[in-house]
């Protein structure tokens, strides 16, 4: 009792105190510059800040071939300090005695590039736990680190750009970057769209696979066998598919219990899986987004004449049963689960859905069968579909005051080079370490099954996963060459033999269906309907989205509940208009002129 | 002798019913997430399961419990349930007991009063907080768990007004005995209110067994979250909108099972600790304690 | 001490004048206190005698502040340091510039709030959804505590006692997932409706009427053992020779609820119900959230899901603040007029 008493007394008075100190140097850090002269904060993270320091300070003594930033053309002659932050990925694992801060690929970089990663703070990010942290380290004026990698909401993205505490990029890309990062990026014109201010390019994108996020449509094949179904090529078609679905009993329980198409737009009409947006595409328009018009111009596809066609089709839809009564209720994910337990014959998705949830299908259905195909044209025969837009899957920010910006560059190439797509007989052929990712067997042949083998997959703490050292890099997986995948899968898709070392494991590890619905996804590529505004939120955007994405979501939803007429449809287009569209659609009009003269 | 009349027993007759039913439809739902957290994820995912697992296994305690941290979470967790309940209630007895006094007899009661109701209300939002926590050099210690939630404004008020029903002759007596405030309190209040200490101490163990989310905020070393925290980390979150999925990475995503046991270890110091409290909640208790 | 032979008698007494409050409310003993009490004081002569002494104590109330002390200093440092934050309500904030430097601006987002076209009807769905849970969750949890101490066979009310308590710990996030389940279109009860009924399939969470009905009450079965538990414990504090007393003068079961049982536990029922008042303006986030979809935007969207949806993810947390402010205020007078309520028609001070 007493112990605690005057515990907590002293921490109380301590506290006071510091409070107090640190409220006035909080306040002055705001009104400077900020950056480098937070020496209140500091001491949170000085061991980080005096070695990167020490180590900047050697560079000038090293002699022969290095350049002015210390590098000798493949690592830093002396070893530089980068700091940085992590969210810690629920799917990373770690060997024992391994941590985010000491494990084989921190050694790895460090000993081969002479770059020494260091952490500011890690979190392991569920419920959004880093954004938080980012934020509260922006709110609380703690020291930027060297490097902020972010993957998630562009929003944070652009917080942290208007922080004023990260450099243009621009010119540091064009002088260090590699080819295969310089044509990755040039593979979109868009790619660098979302984080120019004022023509300079203030984030560097981390670069993923391409065609990656295409629409197709899954069908359950055995079904379709079962009724002696044709694959849909037209929406009249595939109306007959559904409506043999819902009446013809393709599961053969005796009851009337099938449904046509999973879909849900409780949150969306533009989601990621589960997708409604592409009947839209089929009268020429995308909900949700910025399309081309004919005179040049961008307009809003969710006030679209053409989406009014659409809705009135889905509400044939839902009337007949094709559709589930409760779609509306439903996220992506809840909806897909109408497929997964064999209720729904169909859903449109990315090529990647036979990993995963159609595994479940497979689980729950003994003898289901899915099948990809192309999405069925409209009735004047357009199709469309989203997509198309860059293949860009996270930002990293370099502070102004960052000793060595070219570093990141450097570790990204290095990955670009030797992991991305590493040649035969390379280092990095069959993962990133022994023992981590990857073991040999006596007989020559490669395992990644720490279960089986525990013997060659020593200090694992968890079996059920490999631990991929991957993961721990700053770029998130390492680093993805945007045409590598699908250029891989259409070779496989038309009978090539696989010969990299990156073939040879697509080949081993994706699914026969997968494969095939890349080809489908690249032979139907020019149905991509691209989102074109790629910019920050507009000023009428930041106070009037919410209200004009409700008004938008709840006609939709009650027009195709039927519990508001199809001439609702115009009524909120007006609405819309008025209540801070029309200045929405002038101000994103500005935007793309700005951004397509540049 | 009441509980003998006819019109009794029928009424008692429909009580038990009506209290079992209300019972059933109270445990249906944890008998279904038991199922869902023994079941294979593929038909859980899907929705497919209803009071029995379908696909039985263990997956998802044996995937949570083998997590190498599970062990120092769990201790970690016991830790900052005893010392959090040990503080909220030592503070909020010494709180309760002052201000159960009349403004007559305490005159800055009121002035008191108000000051703690008032917080109940108004709180700075999280950045404040955090760098309240932060200037204060808690962050990664336990007492940043604690601390800043020890204060349980509305279980002092109800502590309060339990402490208000004990008689005042026992208070005099006690005075007149040269007590003072502390043997009052202990010797007096405490054993008359032992139920409604029985409860906050229930509230105040289960609140800091399932707090979670001052665990990501002001731990920064993810091998000392609490249990609780520790879990929301199992759970594969994923920002599917732009996911381009490994396989590896796909073949995780279970969440319903490993969130279904999630619930049912949240829910497990009730099961421990209620049926010990729940002996304090015996009537004739009161008088057996003021007799001594 | 001798004391509890004088009760039976004094208790007695009391109990045949039917006080709202009972027996051992601070009425009674205040009364005693001040030597006007009808019958306790004569069992407390020996008291009266010592009164001087006792004024002289209590008037020494140092040690009364100190042990005030760790819960004024605790809730002044988490409490009330933190409020300073409030200010960006009335700002630009940017996280960068930090609270005190953001850019000042007035009462814009108050402005906002009430400009918003919607601003009324969210409101009136906010009040009148927790309006409703919070009378719900009063009455039920009492009703039910009162029919739990009905109960002779101690298993069996302990077992009770115990599960009603465990919905309380399921997380909206899963709970709203088994509700869709069961309310769905081809859900058990709807099905259950139809064949027991031959009813169309209701669907209960896409009409705005179903859909406040399914929150209340999804939130009072979630709540209501958490509720029984303080009732309980008033319960066991209510002095077994009131109910002795009672038989005595030959009251039926009934008569005791109503005259012993319910009286005592007045006073924790009106400091419950002052005190959820202040929620007025709080429908439950997490619930409506897991639970809502543009079909039920008319009658389902309260306070906190709007602000949700403008986006206080996104960074407007001046926004949010504004509007936390707003519910604040609004929580603290309706609490200010309880206690003035419960005061002047009660003659009991809930704090």
């Amino acid at each position: 009792m007493q112990f605690t008493w005057k515990r907590m007394l002293g921490l109380s008075l301590t506290a006071l105190l510091s409070f107090s100190l640190a409220a006035c140097s909080g306040g002055s850090n705001s009104a400077s510059n900020g950056g480098s002269s937070n020496a209140a904060v500091e001491s949170a993270s000085t061991d980080s800040g005096s070695n990167s320091s020490s180590g900047d300070g050697g560079s000038n003594a090293a002699a022969g071939n290095v350049d002015e930033t210390g590098w000798d053309g493949s690592k830093y002659a002396e070893p530089i300090t980068l700091t940085t932050v992590k969210g810690v990925g629920t799917n990373y694992y770690f060997k024992k005695g391994e941590t985010m801060e000491n494990n084989v690929l921190q050694r790895y970089m460090k000993e081969h590039l002479g770059i020494d990663v260091k952490y500011d703070w890690v979190v392991t990010d569920t419920n959004d736990a880093y954004k938080t942290k980012l934020r509260l380290m922006l709110s609380s004026g703690e020291k930027m680190p060297d490097v902020i990698t972010y993957r998630g909401d562009i929003e944070t993205v652009n917080m942290l750009i208007d922080s004023g505490q990260f450099m243009d990029v621009g010119e540091l890309f064009d002088k260090y970057a590699n080819d295969t990062y310089k044509e990755g990026v040039a593979l979109n014109p868009d790619t660098w769209l979302a984080v120019t201010r004022d023509g300079k390019r203030m984030a560097l994108p981390i670069l993923d696979y391409a065609y990656n996020d295409d629409m197709l449509l899954w069908l359950r094949q055995d079904w379709m066998d079962k009724l002696g179904l044709q694959p849909p090529t037209t929406l009249a078609d595939f109306e007959k598919i559904m409506d043999a679905f819902v009446n013809q009993d393709p599961d053969g329980n005796g009851k009337k219990d099938t449904i046509g198409l999973a879909t849900g737009f409780k949150n969306t009409f533009l989601g990621w899986m589960s997708d409604i947006s592409w009947v839209f595409g089929d009268y020429g328009t995308l909900p949700g987004q910025w399309n081309l018009a004919s005179d040049g111009t961008l307009t809003y596809g969710s006030v679209d004449p053409a989406s009014k066609q659409a809705l009135a089709t889905l509400k044939t839809w839902m009337d007949k049963g094709y559709i589930s009564k409760d779609s509306g209720l439903k996220d992506e994910t809840g909806a897909s689960e109408l497929f997964t337990k064999g209720q729904a014959g169909a859903i449109v998705g990315r090529n990647w859905l036979p990993d995963w949830p159609f595994g479940d299908l497979l689980n729950n259905v003994p003898g289901a069968k899915y099948k990809g195909y192309p999405l069925p044209a409209g009735p004047d025969g357009k199709i469309g579909a989203q997509s198309g837009n860059p293949s860009v899957n996270g930002w990293m920010l370099i502070n102004k005051n960052a000793k060595h910006p070219e570093a990141l560059l450097r570790y990204y190439n290095f990955l670009f080079d030797n992991w991305a797509n590493p040649a035969k007989g390379s280092e990095f052929e069959n993962g990133f370490a022994e023992g981590y990712d990857w073991a040999k067997l006596p007989d020559g042949t490669i395992t990644k099954d720490p279960q089986k083998y525990p013997d060659l997959f020593p200090d694992y703490a968890d079996r059920t996963h490999l631990v991929e050292p991957i993961y721990y890099s700053l770029t998130f997986e390492g680093a993805r060459i945007p045409s590598l995948y699908a250029d891989t899968m259409i070779k496989l898709a038309n009978g090539g033999k696989p010969e990299t070392p990156y073939e040879i494991q697509t080949a081993a590890i994706r699914k026969p269906e997968n494969i095939e619905a890349m080809k489908i996804v690249l032979d139907q590529k020019d149905i991509r309907m691209k989102n074109y505004f790629q910019g920050p939120l507009t000023e009428t955007m930041k106070s009037k989205n919410e209200l004009l994405n409700k008004l938008i979501n709840q006609t939709y939803s009650k027009i195709i509940y039927g519990q508001a007429s199809i001439d609702e449809f115009d009524s909120m287009v007006e609405s819309w208009k008025k209540s801070g569209g029309d200045q929405i659609t002038k101000e994103v009009n500005e935007w793309y002129q700005s951004a397509s003269n540049k | 002798m009441y509980h003998k009349t006819t019109g009794y027993r029928i009424f008692s007759v429909f009580n038990y019913l009506l209290l079992s039913l209300a019972g059933l439809l109270c445990v249906l739902p944890i008998i279904h997430i038991l199922a869902v957290s023994f079941s294979a994820s593929a038909p859980a995912n899907s929705h497919l399961v209803g009071l029995w697992p379908v696909g039985f296994n263990l997956e998802s305690y044996t995937k949570t419990m083998n997590n190498p941290n599970f062990i120092r979470a769990f201790l970690i967790a016991l830790e900052r349930t005893a010392l959090g309940t040990f503080i909220t209630m030592s503070v909020i007895t010494l709180a309760g007991y002052v201000l159960s006094k009349d403004s007559a007899s305490f005159k800055s009661r009121n002035a008191y009063a108000w000051y703690f109701v008032f917080t109940m209300l108004f709180s700075g939002g999280i950045i404040p907080s955090y760098i309240v926590v932060r200037n204060l050099h808690l962050m990664d210690t336990i007492w940043a768990l604690v601390l800043p939630g020890a204060v349980q404004v509305f279980n002092m008020i109800l502590l309060m007004n339990f402490f208000k029903a004990t008689p005042k002759e026992l208070e005099e007596a006690a005075l007149i005995d040269g007590a003072g405030h502390f043997t009052i309190l202990f010797r007096v209040y405490l054993p008359l209110a032992m139920p409604a200490v029985a409860t906050m101490s229930l509230f105040s163990i289960v609140g800091n067994w399932n707090a979670w989310f001052d665990g990501l905020l002001y731990i920064n070393d993810y091998r000392n979250y609490p249990l609780a925290t520790f879990l929301q980390t199992i759970i594969v979150q994923q920002d599917f909108s732009k996911l381009n999925p490994d396989v590896n990475e796909l073949k995780n995503i279970s969440q319903r099972t490993v969130k279904a046991a999630q619930i049912f270890i949240g829910i497990l110091p009730v099961l421990v600790v209620y049926p010990y409290l729940q002996k304090y909640f015996v009537k004739g208790i009161v008088l057996g304690a003021v007799k001594e | 001490m001798s004391i509890h032979k004088n009760q039976p008698y004094s208790l007695r007494h009391q109990y045949g004048q039917e006080r709202i409050f009972g027996m051992e409310t601070p009425i009674t003993a205040e009364r005693a206190g001040a030597g006007a009490g009808a019958g306790s004081g004569t069992g407390s002569g020996a008291a009266a005698g010592q009164h001087t002494g006792k004024k002289g104590f209590l008037r020494r109330t140092w040690p009364l502040h100190l042990m005030l002390l760790p819960a004024v200093l605790l809730q002044f440092i988490f409490g009330y340091l933190p409020l300073g934050g409030l200010v960006i309500a009335f700002k630009d904030y940017k996280p960068y510039d930090g609270i005190w430097g953001s850019a000042w601006a007035g009462l814009e987002h108050f402005r906002y709030m009430f400009e918003y076209p919607d601003s009324k009807q969210v409101i009136i769905n906010t009040a009148l959804i927790a309006g409703l849970k919070i009378i719900f969750n009063i009455v039920v949890p009492f009703a039910f505590a009162l029919l739990l101490n009905e109960v002779r066979k101690s298993a069996f009310k302990r077992s009770v006692q115990t599960l009603v308590y465990l919905p309380y710990f399921i997380s909206w996030v899963f709970l709203g997932g088994i509700l869709n389940d069961i309310l769905a279109s081809d859900g058990i009860i709807n099905t259950l409706l139809h064949n027991w009924f031959g009813l169309q399939p209701i669907l209960f969470l896409g009409d705005g009427s179903w859909f406040r009905a399914v929150v209340v009450i999804s939130d009072v079965w979630q709540q209501f053992g958490f509720g029984t538990i303080v009732y309980l414990a008033a319960l066991a504090g209510v002095n077994p020779s009131l109910y002795e007393a009672a038989e005595v003068d030959g009251a039926s079961r009934w008569k005791q609820t109503l005259n012993v049982t319910i009286p005592s536990l007045a006073p924790i029922v009106i400091v419950v119900a002052t005190l959820a008042i202040g929620n007025i303006l709080n429908a439950g986030f997490d619930q409506i959230f897991n639970l809502y979809n543009p079909l039920v935007y008319d009658k389902g969207d309260i306070i906190d899901t709007f602000v949700y949806r403008t986006g206080i993810l996104n960074g407007q947390y001046s926004f949010g603040t504004a509007v936390g402010i707003f519910k604040s205020v609004v929580g603290f007078v309706l609490i200010v007029i309880g206690y003035r309520i419960a005061y002047k028609l009660a003659d009991y001070k809930i704090f």
